[in-house]
């Protein structure tokens, strides 16, 4: 079960990925900076932002891909 | 959101009509006016609706060119069916093969699948947990053994035809089961964001495409047979590509520029 952060996180992605998505590129997000989802705290947020914003910029543009990494970043 | 839903209604209505009178058996004129025509207005609609969508990416973000290839490749279509309907409408000139139209429908695979297998290979290596399904390997592997032995082969076996006239037709069936293979890759891609956003335009996009090329390698084998004839129903599935398409391009710029909540609540 992911933390409340990581939680806020999917629910931000999921109208954009689906949920199974928004789960996997959470815990996989988390994984490769060393971190867990249960444990996720606000402060880990931007730089986890930034690197889910990375794959969403061939999607939906850079400025697009931007807005919704701030509301990710805010998540918390 | 109003608006989009007034063009899908009106596309919906174009095609229908098309569809009824196809269905209605009128005189062969009639059938050859009204299905060109509804062919050249849907994939212009197309290439606007995906022009749009490019414009929707910033100058900055590589995949807008990608989408300006694609509308290209739909106007270049769309200008075929144009010079086609006028060759056959109103002037009633003789249609050999190859002729003008050939060129801008041959131009357009290249110009078409260039940004297609890039922007699949983009979305491959985005960075998000998303994969090939093994499914396209096998409806890709499906596409080239249909469109090899029922379309190549014949063209290939016929000696009846010089080697250089046999490279049009053969360009054809190939480009199709390229952008078959593509388009199915892609729209399986797409569905593992399930009732997420971000597949939907491609989704739409990759139908069309499918219903193209499916379109264009049964006109192919019917062709070769002697069987297809003014009026068939497989005329519709580029109709059906144009409008898909455009609803594809309407999607993803309402995704990137629709979603004002989302600014607002960033800014």
């Amino acid at each position: 079960m992911a933390g409340i952060v990581a939680q806020r996180l999917e629910e931000i992605l999921t109208p954009y990925v689906g949920k199974a998505v928004a789960q996997t590129t959470v815990r996989m997000q988390c994984k490769a900076m060393g971190l867990t989802p249960e444990t996720l705290s606000p402060a880990q947020l931007k730089p986890l932002a930034d690197r889910i914003t990375v794959g969403l910029k061939v999607f939906v543009g850079a400025e697009k891909a931007g807005q919704i990494g701030l509301l990710l970043s805010k998540a918390a | 959101m109003q608006r989009n839903r007034l063009i899908a209604y009106v596309m919906l209505a174009l095609f229908l009509a098309t569809l009824v009178t196809y269905l209605a058996h009128p005189a062969e004129a009639v059938l050859t006016a009204v299905g060109n025509a509804a062919q050249t207005v849907a994939l212009f609609a197309a290439a606007v609706y995906i022009y749009r969508a490019a414009g929707a990416f910033s100058k900055e973000d590589t995949v807008r060119r990608y989408w300006m290839w694609l509308g290209t490749g739909l106007l270049l279509n769309a200008t075929g069916y144009l010079i086609y309907g006028i060759m056959e409408v109103i002037l009633h000139a003789e249609m050999s093969s190859p002729s003008l139209p050939d060129l801008f429908w041959i131009l357009s695979y290249p110009v078409m699948i260039y940004p297609t297998v890039a922007l699949l290979r983009g979305y491959l290596t985005s960075g998000l947990p998303i994969k090939l399904n093994p499914w396209s390997w096998v409806l890709t592997g499906a596409a080239l053994v249909i469109s090899g032995y029922f379309l190549v082969l014949p063209i290939l076996q016929d000696t009846e035809i010089e080697l250089l006239k046999k490279l049009v037709p053969l360009i054809y069936p190939v480009g199709d089961a390229i952008i078959f293979a593509a388009a199915v890759s892609i729209a399986l891609m797409m569905r593992q964001f399930g009732a997420g956003r971000l597949g939907t335009p491609w989704t739409f996009l990759a139908l069309g495409m499918i219903a193209a090329s499916a379109s264009d390698m049964v006109y192919t084998y019917l062709s070769a047979q002697d069987l297809y004839q003014t009026g068939n129903l497989i005329d519709l599935g580029w109709v059906l590509q144009g409008f898909l398409m455009a609803w594809g391009g309407i999607l993803q710029y309402q995704l990137i520029k629709g979603d004002t909540a989302v600014a607002e609540a960033a800014a």
